[in-house]
């Protein structure tokens, strides 16, 4: 990831200064960037389900103070539904994958295959459920215990 | 459309339980296509395309070149350098703190980013130093971090660009003016109410102007390399010289060897940390955003704008009720979800009557982000509110009465200013990019 976003910003860097000191707009740069873009935001989206960081709007905690049970259902359930399409995903991105090496669209200058880029989806989606596969497995735990740990609550931002 | 109402009515009870906003989305996604008769494997290259795009690469851009700064430690030079500008009127440091959101605001372009930048050293201060009550010091720095989303760049801004076709560069100047009245509210609700409380300090007698333009000069050199950073994205940006997503890179390089080199706070490590909490929240982002993109694609097919725009204009076609209807439905989103997410569930369902009443799509960023920074203010979601709570280390009851002080004279009056009166956002962008810019892209 450190590495993806490093690369991320030079690349455009590059670009702006082709165009002003070299005269000369590097189109093919913008392929490069595009090409480990989904890379690059899938690999966050999976650190973020390790981290627990994804986005949620959920203000349960706020009502439930005293209740760790239903808490740690709902935990539960989230881990669940996301667990299942994450399972989906992985099938979807598969048959998008095949389907894209099958037609096999290229870039226009650098005649990159974008397939491999796809790929991104096949590859992050199995890590992203295994994370909230390990999240299941703990909200199971805590709910037989009837624990609710709220520092595992998720990030709101 | 009764499916379509069930499956938003869905998502937002999957919003409130704590469902991941994105797989929230995804969820939906999955039932809408199989109940409609969509196949997603259509749908799924169609995200993939509007994600490559150039433009949206910006937001991780500016990510990674706010926590960049802010791991940099760019803030204390900063606070110090505003804080000898105004510190001597009353309720100068809270002054000082405001004016400091709005300036982080300018590089950072994050809300969460600036509370947590300026919020953890000028709370402390603000209270210890000056005797600020903890509770109202929290409150002020959660309404003032708000104030980032106004000040460009903004990713709200990208966002929304992004989504409506709209110039993004005309987007960040149409939030310039309503931030900047906001910030002069926030000095004034300030000024007020430090002479209410009686515990706060007076503040430090004028030493002149000799010594007091010697401060200046002083901080001033030492914020230098800070203050350059949102002069060098705005200006490379209205200087026609870079794209935003180009300016967002620009900004990245930069802070690179000002947070190493000038101002120290860099170092292997905590780079390394900084990159990988930007990878982690740009992940989160982007993830929802690839789902949402699929279900914006859905709704548009069974005309869902269409029928919103349909149904609020059976209701009454005055123009001014049919924007206190847009105002009261974005109040209502802002209440229960965070900014990101209001602005991608919004925006294209409420593009289309903004259209047909006649409002540009200038006119309406200022508008939709105005309500969406006032909503991470409101309760029960409040997450601005929750933050102070935590970086002041104080109580929700304890922020709230004041917290609401700043959203009902501050936010409101804004939001209603913002959206009543078009000047206050169309005309920076008339003046810098043209008339043409109020014209709907599509």
């Amino acid at each position: 990831m450190v590495v993806l976003a490093v690369y991320l910003s030079f690349m455009v860097c590059a670009e702006v200064a082709a165009r002003y000191y070299v005269h000369e707009p590097i189109l093919w740069v913008e392929e490069l960037i595009i090409f480990v873009v989904f890379w690059f935001y899938f690999t966050g989206g999976v650190y973020a389900t390790y981290k627990r960081s994804h986005i949620v709007g959920g203000v349960l905690h706020l009502f439930l103070k005293n209740k760790p049970r239903v808490l740690g259902s709902f935990r539960l359930a989230s881990a669940l539904i996301s667990l299942g399409l994450c399972c989906l995903f992985i099938v979807l991105s598969y048959t998008l994958f095949t389907y894209s090496l099958k037609v096999d669209p290229k870039t226009i200058h650098l005649m990159l295959h974008t397939s491999y880029a796809r790929l991104a989806l096949l590859c992050t989606f199995p890590l992203m459920a295994f994370y909230f596969l390990i999240e299941l497995i703990g909200s199971i735990r805590d709910l037989a215990r009837g624990v609710y740990d709220s520092s595992a609550s998720r990030s709101t931002f | 459309m009764l499916i379509i109402g069930l499956s938003l009515g869905l998502l937002i009870v999957l919003f409130l339980s704590g469902v991941p906003v994105a797989f929230a989305f995804a969820l939906v996604v999955v039932l809408m296509s199989s109940i409609l008769g969509y196949d997603l494997n259509f749908l799924l290259p169609y995200a993939f395309e509007r994600m490559s795009s150039m433009i949206i690469l910006s937001i991780p851009l500016f990510i990674i070149a706010g926590l960049i700064m802010e791991r940099g430690n760019i803030t204390r030079p900063l606070i110090d350098f505003v804080n000898s500008v105004v510190g001597r009127i009353r309720g100068g440091l809270g002054a000082a703190g405001t004016i400091a959101d709005a300036i982080f605001g300018a590089i950072s372009g994050s809300a969460a980013a600036a509370i947590a930048c300026i919020g953890t050293i000028m709370i402390p201060r603000l209270v210890e130093e000056e005797g600020y009550p903890r509770g109202y010091a929290s409150s002020l720095m959660s309404a003032a971090a708000g104030i980032a989303l106004l000040i460009p760049p903004s990713f709200s801004m990208i966002l929304y660009g992004w989504i409506t076709y709209t110039s993004i560069t005309a987007c960040f100047l149409a939030g310039a003016l309503p931030g900047v009245l906001l910030t002069t509210i926030f000095i004034t609700i300030n000024w007020v109410m430090v002479g209410r409380y009686h515990e706060v300090k007076k503040p430090p007698a004028w030493p002149g102007i000799k010594q007091a333009s010697r401060e200046i000069g002083r901080t001033g050199w030492r914020a230098l390399p800070a203050l350059f950073m949102p002069i060098l994205i705005l200006g490379t940006i209205y200087g026609g010289i870079a794209t935003p997503t180009e300016a967002a890179a620009v900004a990245v390089i930069y802070a690179i060897p000002v947070g190493f080199l000038v101002y120290r706070g860099l170092t292997p490590r905590n780079f390394a940390a900084a990159l990988i909490e930007a990878s982690t929240n740009i992940g989160a982002i982007m993830v929802a955003l690839f789902f949402a993109m699929i279900l914006g694609r859905m709704l548009v097919m069974e005309n869902v704008p269409q029928a919103i725009a349909a149904f609020m204009t059976s209701i009454t076609e005055n123009k001014y009720l049919l924007l206190l209807m847009v105002n009261a439905f974005l109040f209502l989103v802002g209440m229960f979800m965070d900014d990101i997410t209001g602005m991608i569930i919004s925006a294209p369902l409420l593009f289309p009557i903004i259209k047909e009443i006649g409002i540009s799509p200038v006119h309406f960023a200022a508008i939709i982000t105005t309500n969406l920074t006032m909503g991470l203010m409101t309760p029960p979601m409040a997450p601005l509110v929750f933050l102070g709570q935590m970086i002041g280390k104080t109580t929700f009851p304890d922020m709230i009465k004041t917290s609401m002080l700043f959203v009902f004279l501050g936010y409101m009056p804004v939001v209603l200013i913002t959206t009543y009166w078009a000047p206050i956002a169309e005309w920076l962008p008339v003046l810098a990019l043209g008339e043409k810019i109020l014209i709907p892209a599509y």
